[in-house]
């Protein structure tokens, strides 16, 4: 196990490193000048140009790149953003709380509310109300997040005026606000985006729940176990769920990466100052630092997903040799 | 004769066909007025082709599925009648084996679990003494003590279906339905589970309602048997004069079809023809009429349903036979 546990790691270390130097190789072949792109149509003097130019790297060779962009990375430095000329690590760093905090409870929600109800409906798979669900996460899975999180704040935010519906706290807020206010008032910024996030992700755990949990509940051990008189909770925990739990581990693992690359559509919509929303803006306005910054932490999020989903696999199936 | 440790009289169960496009289909009359008993000890033979509605009446038995219509009795009390948690206490007395072994175990816990589970639910020994009551249990069914930590899927086809006889064994019933033990096996380990049965049965006096498809097997195991045709039971009495010498032309067919060691005696074999009716549609009169090869068939078979009636030593359900 602990031998599996190190060669596995380090498999996902060599991937991360392999995928930033494929990242950087690829944005650097990218045809385009980023120096107009952040310049536009001013005027500037060539000299000024040149320096600029040789200031920020643009010219040169890939393997020069390359090497600068590793030896900044040991150091913790991922260079310096063209637009807004601060050290891309402290913008990543800044954008990283807003997006775990939104992410972390999103799946917090999704996964655990996802297996309860996916369980819940493989049990009684023909109850009225398992098939309203059946209809409701078919519906949800259909609709774009971006139209869930404007149908929800124009209904809560707009019509009713109940929820803010933009940022992540009050700027009008006293500055000597208490604790409690602040906690609240950053509780109601965080209900819309929140719900959108569940709501655009919460039927996929369910339906990948409830059919794994249709098999295992005709199997002839839970019948077993009914015969032996083993009570309904113990039958639904113990021969249902365990054994039905795999495919949602994969599924989890799948969108661990969604805790730090955040949902680039949710955040827009609720301008929430994540990563997802960084990543936009800087795409848009080709500042390429930031976006290689982003795109490394989001290959080794993946990585760190797979490992972590790996890890739980072999804790749900227990006596599973390895090939 | 004794009381009876199980009773079931007129078990009828239907099935509703699922699905919103269904909704006014006719149900599946997978049981159609069953009737038996199982005395303390005894074992009766359950025979009969797939989707005769065998494994129905084992299931309705131990009030896996709730019956359409009929009573079960176990050991005198109607199983209908039992509160949830009066009737998972009675379960500890009445067990299942299945046909499928690995499908029978859960492939999440090891098979000590899976064995303690049941004595730890009824409180059968204190939890200290129960990892040796498992090793005791898995030496009796024939395995090593030292597989009490490894899971289903590292033991053979035979070996699970002991595990799973083991697990029966664990709460101390006094009667176990075994659901075509050992049809999934090979024919050389049929034998072994085979003989494990009887010596249990032997060792803790259990009775046993053994469902299979296969004569030859039943012969060996069971003291008296039933035959159903189409959720019905068509004959039923003495094992060994019920298949030496069979009166319903469904039983003759079945008993035809068994081969004989020496082809010599082997007798020549019916063959039917067609296919059974439809369980959602049967016939009005006998359910095997349109399927009948005897020479005195006629019209009646076709308008009235024949009931079970006493003919020598067992009961048969036709018209033209004693």
């Amino acid at each position: 196990m602990s031998h599996w546990a190190v060669r596995r790691t380090a498999e996902a270390v060599a991937l991360t490193i392999l995928g930033a130097v494929l990242l950087v190789a690829l944005v650097h072949l990218l045809p385009g000048d980023p120096l107009n792109a952040i310049i536009g149509e001013r005027a500037l003097d060539p000299a000024t140009k040149a320096l600029l130019r040789e200031q920020w790297g643009v010219d040169h060779p890939l393997p020069v790149v390359l090497g600068d962009f590793m030896v900044g990375i040991t150091r913790g430095d991922l260079g310096i953003s063209y637009g807004e000329q601060r050290p891309v690590a402290t913008l990543l760093a800044e954008r990283l709380g807003p997006t775990l905090l939104l992410g972390s409870l999103t799946l917090l929600i999704t996964f655990t509310v996802g297996m309860a109800l996916g369980l819940w409906s493989a049990l009684r798979p023909r109850s009225r109300r398992a098939q309203l669900l059946g209809t409701l996460t078919l519906i949800t899975y259909t609709l774009p997040s971006f139209v869930i999180g404007l149908v929800l704040v124009w209904v809560f935010a707009v019509s009713w005026q109940w929820l803010p519906s933009a940022g992540l706290d009050d700027p009008l807020l006293p500055i000597d606000a208490t604790g409690g206010a602040v906690l609240l008032d950053r509780i109601r910024h965080l209900i819309l985006p929140l719900a959108t996030m569940v709501l655009a992700t919460i039927a996929v755990p369910i339906r990948q729940q409830r059919s794994a949990a249709l098999a295992t509940v005709a199997a002839p051990w839970v019948m077993a176990a009914r015969a032996r008189g083993v009570s309904p909770w113990r039958i639904a925990w113990q021969h249902v769920w365990r054994p039905a739990v795999t495919p949602v581990i994969t599924l989890l693992g799948l969108w661990l990466p969604l805790l730090v690359s955040g949902a680039v559509f949710v955040e827009y919509v609720f301008a929430w100052p994540g990563v997802g929303a960084l990543i936009a803006e800087a795409t848009g306005t080709r500042d390429i630092p930031v976006v290689i910054g982003a795109g490394v932490l989001l290959v080794a999020a993946v990585q760190l997903g797979s490992l972590i989903a790996d890890l739980l696999y072999r804790v749900a199936t227990p006596g599973t040799v390895e090939s | 004769m004794t009381t009876p440790l199980v009773e079931v009289r007129d078990l009828v169960k239907h099935y509703r066909p699922a699905g919103w496009f269904n909704r006014n289909a006719p149900s599946i009359r997978a049981v159609e007025g069953v009737s038996l008993e199982v005395a303390p000890g005894e074992t009766l033979g359950l025979v009969g082709e797939s989707g005769s509605g065998k494994s129905t009446v084992g299931r309705a038995v131990l009030r896996l599925e709730v019956p359409t219509g009929g009573t079960i009795r176990f050991e005198g009390r109607d199983l209908a009648d039992l509160s949830p948690a009066e009737l998972r206490a009675t379960r500890r007395r009445m067990q299942v084996i299945f046909q499928d072994p690995f499908g029978s175990l859960n492939p999440r816990r090891t098979i000590g679990a899976s064995i303690a589970e049941g004595i730890e639910i009824h409180g059968l020994a204190p939890a200290a003494e129960i990892p040796a009551r498992v090793d005791a249990l898995l030496e009796e069914v024939g395995l090593d003590r030292n597989y009490r930590h490894r899971y289903p899927h590292e033991f053979s086809g035979g070996q699970q279906q002991r595990i799973g006889i083991a697990r029966a064994l664990a709460v101390e019933p006094a009667f176990i339905v075994c659901d075509e033990p050992v049809s999934a096996l090979d024919v050389s380990i049929q034998a072994q589970v085979l003989n494990l049965l009887l010596d249990l049965r032997e060792r803790h006096g259990l009775a046993y309602l053994f469902i299979a498809h296969d004569l030859a097997i039943v012969r060996r195991i069971a003291d008296r048997v039933a035959v159903m045709y189409l959720g019905t039971i068509v004959e039923t009495g003495p094992a060994r004069t019920v298949i030496s010498d069979p009166r319903h032309p469904y039983t003759r067919a079945l008993v035809s079809a068994v081969p004989h060691p020496d082809p010599d005696r082997q007798g020549d074999r019916i063959v039917l023809e067609g296919e059974p009716p439809s369980p959602s549609a049967p016939p009005p009169g006998c359910p095997f009429a349109p399927r009948c090869f005897h020479s005195q068939r006629d019209r009646r078979c076709d308008q009235e349903r024949p009931l079970l009636r006493m003919v020598e030593d067992r009961q048969v359900a036709c018209h033209h036979e004693g």
